[in-house]
């Protein structure tokens, strides 16, 4: 997790604005090429087709009880959205906030409570009327028919509570993905928040965080060797999951190896292709793996190996090697990479 | 094989001993006259590693040699411990000592069995010390040394190299196991005093701490070079394809060039690996910085304290010695499997070695008649295992004396079976300290009825049990 949590506004505002991206990306995850941070507030979201989201992420550390800045936020938030609204012409021009009363208005505070997006138009008339009187004193005013203010709670300096909606919104994105089972969302908003977002920022302000890599390290946790499903492995392996474990413990040198080596797993590949070529199935892998193992066991038999070792070891690398595949094609699908 | 000559130059002093083909008596009526040294010497100017004797230094003398073989008179000349220069049929050669002391051998013996050239002077050289103690596993002299198993290996053409190495191997294992036993037992003595395994100073739980680290950042630098293997391997198999220039026929009839971005599944592959790289890089940094982290903290706490000098040097090596993850019953157990291993290992090369029955008996029945004829044993008291024997406390001096001499006359009579060729018998001091007249008479009597044709060269202070034969007396000194 973040080793420096002080509440501090700088630090806390700038782990908002990660995490408003995050929000957002997941929200545009099929269109998305790129994603850019800038500064401590500007998050620029590119999709396909040349299309462009700008956001102004603003944050109050005490968000459900300090409103005092939440006007000038806003007031800032317009004008450089309006800026980059006569420069840019993005598709979208989004406020997001953690504010539980981003307008200081009585009226419309009771719509933020859980995580919301509104258009301009949607939004209750005494805070457009806010918008509008801010946008009146701007010389190139914003507009406002592609204006959304957007809002999640984000507050305390308990990672959970923090971090609860950004993490549900990631097992959701999961679920989609049909694979919540294997890949922990709290460990992707680890990668994400920690890693991915911070790196590409830290090094170059101006550099565009690719779909790529957003979407391998899922990948990368997805097909770990020791992230399987314990049917697959013992209705399909025959394998004891004791025993997967086991083998995976002793040789995952060699099992990541032969599923790393292109060289060595494109003939797996192969073979299976072939096969699947004849009529596929659910369990076509099972079945491949099962008729086709003793091709392949001896890359993997060394001196002082039983045979029923060197049979589960070969079976296991295949099936991490079949899986890999599947894995990436699904991932790759779902998230339109 | 015979001795014919030696000559040995001391300085400016030189001798020249002539022998004969069947016996030679080195003889002094008095001890300490150099007897044992010319015996040394003559296995010394063959290219032995013999050790000088007292009062005489080997390597500041030359020798000249000639030895008579079936191919002729070979002169052998030794100057010093380096090397050794052979003259046969007008051919010189050089042979450097003590590397290549066994080609040297291989020629004189005429044979290129290890195992046989290892032992062979074991069989015909019989040293006034140790020698007469030697029954079938010792020292003959010096560095030199005798071991039954190894002779029959050689003279039954028996390969156990691959068994010897491991039984090598093992015993060396076992002997670290012991070891570390030791030090497992002494830290649990040292706990049980102490009354307590647990780590409970805060230094110590730091240590095992920044090790835990430390061994957990290995394994994920040992990964990163993995990953990194496999991206080169990856992008090079790439490359190749690329290199290739293949034209492919499509299944609508058109043709298309392959290139490397054709290959399915190479490029995603590729990106996998690099994405895990760039996780496992992070892991590794945060990791290291936590590592130093605590490695400042470590050494700052440690320089606090020897401000104190709390402990001395022992106290803190117990203390360390009380960290080890180490368990006496668990070494037990693998010492226990070990010396099983070891055991197995040891009665595998022990069946190779005995797997020729007719050569054992053959041992056996020579070894048995001439302890019979001595009086120190008979067939029904020694049996074929009697030649493996490594209980020689039981055995008197005397006892011992006749034994060592009835097996040695066996193995020669074997080796010259095997070799085709007769072996010098030299005896140094064959009357021992225990040998009656008696005896003597019998053991002469052997050599004369049974090995008449061999060369024998004896050194003693008696010479009344011989009748021709080629007296060497020395008088004063070796060479005067």
């Amino acid at each position: 997790m973040i080793k420096d949590r002080r509440a501090t506004g700088t630090m806390f505002g700038f782990d908002f604005q990660v995490n408003a991206a995050i929000f957002l990306m997941l929200e545009n995850i099929r269109e998305l090429q790129s994603i850019r941070l800038e500064g401590e507030e500007d998050i620029d979201i590119n999709l396909e087709g040349n299309r462009k989201i700008i956001a102004q992420a603003k944050s109050v550390v005490r968000s459900s009880d300090d409103f005092s800045n939440v006007r000038a936020n806003l007031k800032k938030a317009l004008e450089t959205l309006s800026e980059a609204d006569s420069k840019i012409n993005p598709e979208k021009l989004i406020y997001i906030t953690n504010s539980l009363n981003p307008f200081k208005d009585e009226e419309s505070r009771k719509i933020f409570y859980g995580p919301t997006k509104r258009s301009f138009s949607d939004l209750p008339v005494s805070a457009q009327n806010i918008i509008k009187e801010y946008l009146n004193k701007i010389n190139t005013p914003l507009n406002a028919k592609k204006l959304y203010v957007y809002f999640f709670p984000f507050e305390t300096d308990d990672d959970e509570e923090r971090y609860k909606v950004v993490v549900d919104k990631i097992r959701r994105f999961l679920l989609q993905l049909n694979i919540a089972d294997t890949v922990s969302e709290i460990k992707l908003h680890n990668i994400w928040n920690s890693e991915i977002f911070r790196s590409g920022v830290k090094k170059d302000k101006s550099a565009y965080l690719k779909k790529k890599n957003i979407i391998w390290p899922i990948i990368v946790i997805e097909t770990d060797i020791n992230n399987i499903k314990e049917d697959d492995v013992m209705d399909g392996l025959g394998i004891d999951i004791g025993i997967y474990e086991e083998i995976a413990e002793i040789y995952k040198n060699l099992i990541n190896s032969s599923c790393e080596r292109f060289e060595f797993l494109t003939k797996v590949l192969y073979d299976y292709n072939l096969f699947c070529s004849r009529g596929k199935s659910s369990k076509s892998h099972i079945k491949f793996i099962d008729t086709h193992w003793e091709k392949y066991k001896d890359e993997f038999s060394m001196d002082n190996m039983n045979s029923e070792l060197t049979e589960n070891l070969t079976k296991i690398i295949m099936y991490n090697i079949i899986r890999r595949m599947r894995s990436i094609k699904k991932i790759k699908e779902g998230t339109n990479l | 094989m015979m001795f014919e000559y030696i000559r040995i130059k001391e300085g400016l002093f030189q001798k020249k001993f002539d022998f004969v083909a069947k016996t030679n008596l080195v003889f002094s009526e008095r001890n300490s006259r150099g007897k044992t040294s010319l015996l040394r010497f003559l296995l010394y100017s063959i290219g032995y590693n013999i050790p000088s004797t007292k009062g005489f230094r080997f390597d500041i003398c030359s020798t000249e040699t000639g030895i008579r073989t079936k191919k002729g008179l070979i002169v052998l000349r030794r100057q010093n411990n380096d090397f050794i220069t052979a003259d046969f049929n007008g051919v010189k050669k050089t042979y450097i000592l003590p590397d290549q002391a066994s080609y040297l051998h291989s020629i004189i013996f005429e044979s290129n069995n290890k195992n046989i050239l290892e032992n062979i002077l074991g069989v015909i050289y019989t040293d006034q010390e140790k020698g007469w103690t030697l029954l079938n596993r010792g020292t003959v002299i010096g560095n030199i040394h005798f071991n039954i198993e190894e002779l029959l290996r050689g003279l039954s053409d028996c390969d156990c190299d691959d068994l010897l190495d491991k039984e090598k191997e093992l015993s060396r294992e076992l002997s670290k196991c012991r070891q570390m036993l030791k030090v497992a037992e002494y830290r649990e003595k040292y706990a049980a005093e102490i009354n307590s395994l647990v780590l409970d100073t805060e230094e110590e739980k730091q240590a095992a701490e920044i090790n835990r680290l430390s061994l957990l950042l290995k394994s994920l630098k040992e990964e990163l070079k993995r990953i990194d293997d496999n991206i080169s391997d990856n992008k090079r198999f790439k490359e190749y394809v690329a290199n290739l220039k293949i034209l492919v026929k499509s299944p609508d009839g058109s043709v298309f060039p392959l290139s490397e971005n054709d290959i399915s599944g190479l490029e995603e592959s590729i990106d996998l690996l690099v994405a895990k790289r760039k996780m496992l890089a992070a892991k590794i940094k945060s990791l290291y910085d936590r590592i130093a982290e605590k490695e400042k903290k470590y050494v700052r706490d440690e320089e606090d304290k020897t401000l104190f000098k709390m402990e001395n040097i022992l106290e803190t090596i117990d203390k360390k010695i009380a960290t080890l993850p180490i368990s006496s019953s668990v070494i037990k157990s693998e010492i226990h499997k070990t010396e099983a291993r070891l055991k197995e290992i040891r009665q595998a090369i022990s069946s190779k070695t005995m797997s020729d029955s007719r050569l054992i008996n053959s041992l056996y029945g020579n070894m048995v008649k001439y302890a019979t004829e001595l009086g120190v044993g008979s067939n029904k008291s020694l049996s074929p295992k009697y030649l493996f024997t490594s209980n020689l406390k039981e055995l008197t001096g005397a006892v011992l004396h006749k034994l060592v001499f009835s097996f040695r006359l066996a193995y020669l009579i074997e080796l010259e079976k095997k070799l085709g060729l007769k072996l010098p018998i030299i005896l140094d001091s064959p009357s021992g300290k225990e040998i009656d007249a008696e005896n003597m008479k019998i053991m002469m009597n052997i050599l004369r009825r049974d090995f008449s044709d061999n060369q024998i060269i004896i050194a003693s202070i008696y010479d009344d049990f011989f009748s021709d034969f080629n007296k060497i007396e020395i008088f004063n000194r070796l060479i005067e």
